[in-house]
C-alpha cells in the first residue's frame, strides 16, 4: 500500500515536471526567414508599327530594321546610303504595350559595331525610365546621322535596346 | 514462468482477454482505424459481452453505495461548474456547431457506448482480484482515453505531442488510479455517471472555457486525485496515523505541497500577475542567456524607463528586450528596444498593448529542458 502511494506520488511529481517543462513559455527571435522567387514572364511588348520619317531623312538615304523578340526587344538599324556629313537617316518606332498591366521602359542603350565614330545614333528618349501603361503606345524617333566623311564606303550597324519589364 | 496449460482455466481466460484487450487497443493507438470512434465502441462491447460471458464472478456488478454513487455524480456537475466558472477570466470560446443529430450519432453516442463498456470490462476484471489483470487492464482503459481524445494523429507536432502527453495520457493515469479505486470498492456506476457527464458535455455545450493547456493540463491531472483523497477520507475506516504529531505534519506537507503546486501553475501559464518564460534565443546573451528563465511581474500600466528589461509581444512571438528609448508621437507612447546582444535596435517600435510584462529576476539552467524537448521536434 506504501510502495503504491509513493508510486502515485512519484508518477504525479513526473507529471507536474513533464507538463512545466513543455507547457513553459519561450522567447523566440524576431525572425523573417523565407525565399523570394520570381518567375520570368514573357513581357508581350512589342513594335506595332515602323515607318520612315522622310521630311527628316535625306534623300536617298536607306533604313531597315529588325525586331527582336518581346520583352527584351532590340532594333537593329542599318542605315546606308548616308553620303555627306549631315545625311541622316530618321525612323519612328511605336511600341506598344500588349499586357494587362503596366511596364516600365528602361532608357535605351545603344550599341554600335562597325565604323562607329563616322555615324552618331540618337534617340528622342531623353533621360529615365518610361512606364507604359497597359495597352498604349510610345513612339521612339531613331535618328542615325553621318557625322565624319570618307573617301572609302563605310557601314556600322547599331542596336538600340530598351529593356521593359512588368510593374512601375 | 508458468505454462499456459499449467494455468487454471478461469485464470487463462481472464489473461486471455485482459491480454488481447490491451493489444487491441494500442494496435488501434497506431493504425489510423483507431479514429472511429463508432468502430471501437462496437469492439468494446463485442469485449464486453465476451468478458461477461468468459469470466465468472460477475457479483461485483450488483455491488454499489448509493452515497458514493451520489457523490461522484455530485462531483462531476461540480468539476463542469468549476470549469465553466473559469470562463469569466479566461472567456469562452466556440467549441462547435451545437448539438445536432449527426453529432449525436458520430460522436456521443460512440463514446457513451465506449465508456460504458470499458467500464464493465473493467469492474468484472478487476473483480478478479488478479494483478496481472489488474495491470492490464488499467493500460487497456487509459489507451482508450487516448483513443476517445483523438489526440494521437497530431502527435508529430509539438503542441501536439504537448496536448497528447499532458491533456490526454497523464490526466488518464490519475484517473484510471481513481477509476480502478471506485470499480474495486463501489461497483462500475459511479464510474460511468462520472466519465459520462466529464466526457459528454463537450459535445453538448457549444462554449468551452478559453483556458490556456498548460492550466488544463494540471486541471485534468489533479481532479481525479483530489477527488480520490476526498472519498478516501472520508469513507476508508483505517488512517494511516493516529498521533496528533502525525496528523499536523501530514497536513503542513499537504498544504506545502499545494502551496508549490499552486505556484507552478501560476507561473507555467503566464495568466497571473507572475508568469515564468525559458530564454529560447540569444539575443540577450550576457544579461539573459539562453536556457535560463526569467519570472516577470504582470504588466499594469507601471511606468518603464530606458534600460529596463521587459517581456512582449511582436509578431505572435514573446520576446525579451531592452528599452533603449521612450518616444511619445501623437499622443501615443512608443518604446524602442533591442537585444543587448543584437548590433541594431528591434524594428519598428512596441506599444502599451503589446507588453506583457516587466522582468524580475532569473532563474539559471531551468529552462533547458524546455529547450531539449522543443528542440526535438525542430
Amino acid at each position: 500500500m506504501k510502495k503504491r502511494r509513493i508510486a502515485i506520488i512519484a508518477f504525479i511529481l513526473a507529471a507536474v515536471l513533464t507538463i512545466s517543462v513543455g507547457y513553459a513559455a519561450l522567447t523566440r527571435d524576431l525572425k523573417v526567414e523565407g525565399k523570394a522567387k520570381s518567375t520570368p514572364d514573357n513581357l508581350n511588348v512589342v513594335f506595332s508599327a515602323s515607318e520612315l520619317v522622310l521630311a527628316e531623312t535625306t534623300d536617298g538615304a536607306e533604313a531597315s530594321s529588325a525586331v527582336g523578340a518581346p520583352g527584351d526587344f532590340a532594333i537593329s538599324m542599318t542605315a546606308a546610303n548616308l553620303v555627306k556629313i549631315g545625311d541622316k537617316v530618321v525612323a519612328k518606332y511605336t511600341i506598344k504595350n500588349n499586357n494587362e498591366y503596366d511596364v516600365t521602359l528602361a532608357e535605351p542603350t545603344i550599341s554600335e559595331t562597325g565604323h562607329s565614330d563616322y555615324f552618331e545614333v540618337s534617340t528622342d528618349w531623353g533621360t529615365g525610365t518610361f512606364l507604359l501603361e497597359a495597352g498604349r503606345t510610345k513612339d521612339v524617333i531613331v535618328t542615325v546621322e553621318l557625322v565624319d566623311s570618307s573617301a572609302d564606303p563605310l557601314a556600322c550597324d547599331f542596336v538600340i535596346t530598351i529593356n521593359a519589364s512588368a510593374g512601375t | 514462468m508458468r505454462r499456459l496449460s499449467e494455468i487454471p482455466n478461469d485464470k487463462r481466460v481472464l489473461y486471455i482477454i485482459s491480454t488481447a484487450l490491451v493489444c487491441l487497443l494500442l494496435l488501434l493507438l497506431i493504425l489510423p482505424i483507431g479514429q472511429y470512434k463508432l468502430i471501437l465502441s462496437l469492439l468494446l462491447v463485442a469485449f464486453a459481452v465476451a468478458t461477461c460471458m468468459a469470466v465468472k464472478k460477475r457479483s461485483i456488478l450488483s455491488m454499489h453505495k448509493w452515497q458514493v454513487l451520489f457523490l461522484i455524480a455530485v462531483s462531476a456537475v461540480l468539476y463542469l461548474m468549476i470549469y465553466y466558472l473559469t470562463g469569466i477570466h479566461f472567456g469562452f470560446v466556440r467549441f462547435h456547431a451545437g448539438l445536432s443529430w449527426s453529432s449525436f450519432a458520430k460522436n456521443i453516442i460512440p463514446i457513451a457506448t465506449i465508456i460504458i463498456a470499458i467500464e464493465i470490462i473493467r469492474a468484472v476484471l478487476l473483480a478478479q482480484q488478479n494483478k496481472l489483470a489488474s495491470i492490464l487492464v488499467f493500460v487497456s482503459c487509459v489507451a482508450v482515453d487516448m483513443l476517445i481524445s483523438g489526440s494521437m494523429g497530431k502527435i508529430v507536432e509539438f503542441n501536439g505531442f504537448m496536448d497528447a502527453i499532458g491533456m490526454v495520457f497523464m490526466p488518464a493515469i490519475t484517473s484510471g488510479v481513481l477509476y480502478h479505486y471506485l470499480s474495486k470498492n463501489y461497483g462500475m456506476y459511479p464510474n460511468i455517471v462520472f466519465r459520462l457527464v466529464t466526457t459528454l458535455y463537450a459535445y453538448i455545450i457549444p462554449i468551452q472555457p478559453a483556458m490556456p493547456n498548460a492550466i488544463k493540463a494540471f486541471f485534468r491531472l489533479f481532479v481525479p486525485v483530489i477527488l480520490l483523497l476526498f472519498i478516501k477520507a472520508l469513507y476508508e475506516k483505517n488512517k494511516s496515523f493516529v498521533t496528533r504529531k502525525g496528523r499536523i505534519v501530514s497536513v503542513a506537507v499537504s498544504a506545502c505541497a499545494a502551496v508549490v503546486m499552486i505556484s507552478i501553475v501560476m507561473l507555467v501559464s503566464c495568466q497571473f500577475s507572475v508568469g515564468m518564460i525559458v530564454i529560447g534565443s540569444d539575443s540577450m546573451t550576457g544579461e539573459l542567456n539562453k536556457g535560463d528563465a526569467v519570472i516577470y511581474r504582470e504588466y499594469e500600466g507601471q511606468k518603464i524607463q530606458p534600460g529596463q528589461v521587459i517581456v512582449f509581444n511582436k509578431n505572435n512571438v514573446k520576446v525579451i528586450h531592452r528599452v533603449v528609448d521612450i518616444q511619445t508621437i501623437n499622443g501615443q507612447t512608443r518604446y524602442y528596444t533591442k537585444g543587448d546582444a543584437n548590433d541594431n535596435v528591434d524594428d519598428g517600435y512596441i506599444t502599451h498593448s503589446d507588453i506583457v510584462g516587466i522582468t524580475s529576476f532569473k532563474v539559471s539552467y531551468v529552462g533547458y529542458p524546455t529547450l531539449w524537448l522543443r528542440g526535438l521536434f525542430e
